[in-house]
């Protein structure tokens, strides 16, 4: 008898993979960058479903709010029928034995997960080194972001002359 | 307190994460091979839960900078299909291969 949290998280990773595998068939890019924002909703109901919190309003603002929704709009401008290429069928058997073996490996472990509380999380945020460590990061991305923004500069320069 | 096994959470992060190379392998434009390595990073991300149970801090900063990371590498790729889009007017895969120009110039020449 499966209890209802264990059901709930094979529900949710069964419906992730389904439209994972709806990626790979569709032919159209702009529904493929849809099944991805459902993957990832998706991913990101795994996170509430342990309570962490924090992964889950990260992965909601910025990787479906953010990024997936560029992706979505840059599929919707380079809309096309996609021509299939690339490697030959065969490569899902290589891939499938990858899948068997992890699941093999970690089925004869005996590590096992609980659901975490966010009050050890909220403890970290509000003591100093935390804050130092977000505006660290918050940092090291607007300097990438920089680079970014120069190399940008640097390829427009031959569009407009 | 509910217990899960570890196993489950792999076994579907593996499945998504070969589903996604198999995505980039298969794919014959850019557009769609982004697609595919935002669908890996979204297996990292259901294989990084399990490691919330071990340390929850460190699990949260490495949630944090993979996340982060993740969306300026997405970022950096967008502008450069966009700036492959306007220079060689096209987002095909094969037009990225190494030594495109000659690729070019053989397909030119025949």
């Amino acid at each position: 008898m499966v209890s209802t949290y264990i059901g709930a998280l094979i529900t949710l990773g069964v419906f992730a993979v389904l439209s994972a595998i709806g990626i790979t068939i569709t032919k159209d890019n702009l529904y493929a960058a849809i099944y991805l924002a459902v993957t990832t909703g998706l991913v990101g109901a795994v996170y509430g479903l342990f309570g962490i919190t924090y992964g889950f309003v990260l992965i909601y603002l910025i990787f479906v709010g953010a990024t997936i929704t560029m992706t979505i709009v840059l599929a919707a401008t380079y809309r096309r029928i996609e021509f299939r290429g690339g490697v030959g069928k065969s490569w899902i058997i290589p891939m499938l034995l990858f899948i068997v073996s992890i699941i093999v490996a970690s089925a004869f472990t005996n590590y096992e997960v609980a659901p975490v509380t966010s009050q050890s999380l909220i403890s970290f945020v509000s003591t100093s080194d935390g804050l130092l460590l977000i505006a660290l990061l918050a940092s090291l991305l607007m300097a990438i972001m920089i680079g970014l923004i120069m190399y940008y500069l640097e390829v427009s320069r031959g569009w407009r002359s | 307190m509910e217990v899960v096994n570890a196993a489950i959470i792999y076994g579907f992060a593996s499945i998504i994460l070969m589903i996604g190379y198999y995505s980039a392998l298969r794919a014959n434009d850019l557009i769609r091979v982004l697609i595919s390595l935002e669908l890996m990073f979204n297996a990292i991300f259901l294989a990084l839960v399990p490691f919330f149970a071990v340390n929850a801090v460190v699990a949260l900063g490495i949630l944090i900078v993979t996340i982060l990371s993740s969306s300026t590498e997405f970022m950096t790729l967008i502008t450069a299909i966009m700036a492959m889009d306007r220079i060689r007017k096209s987002v095909r895969v094969e037009e990225i291969k190494a030594g495109g120009e000659q690729y070019v110039e053989s397909k030119s020449n025949t």
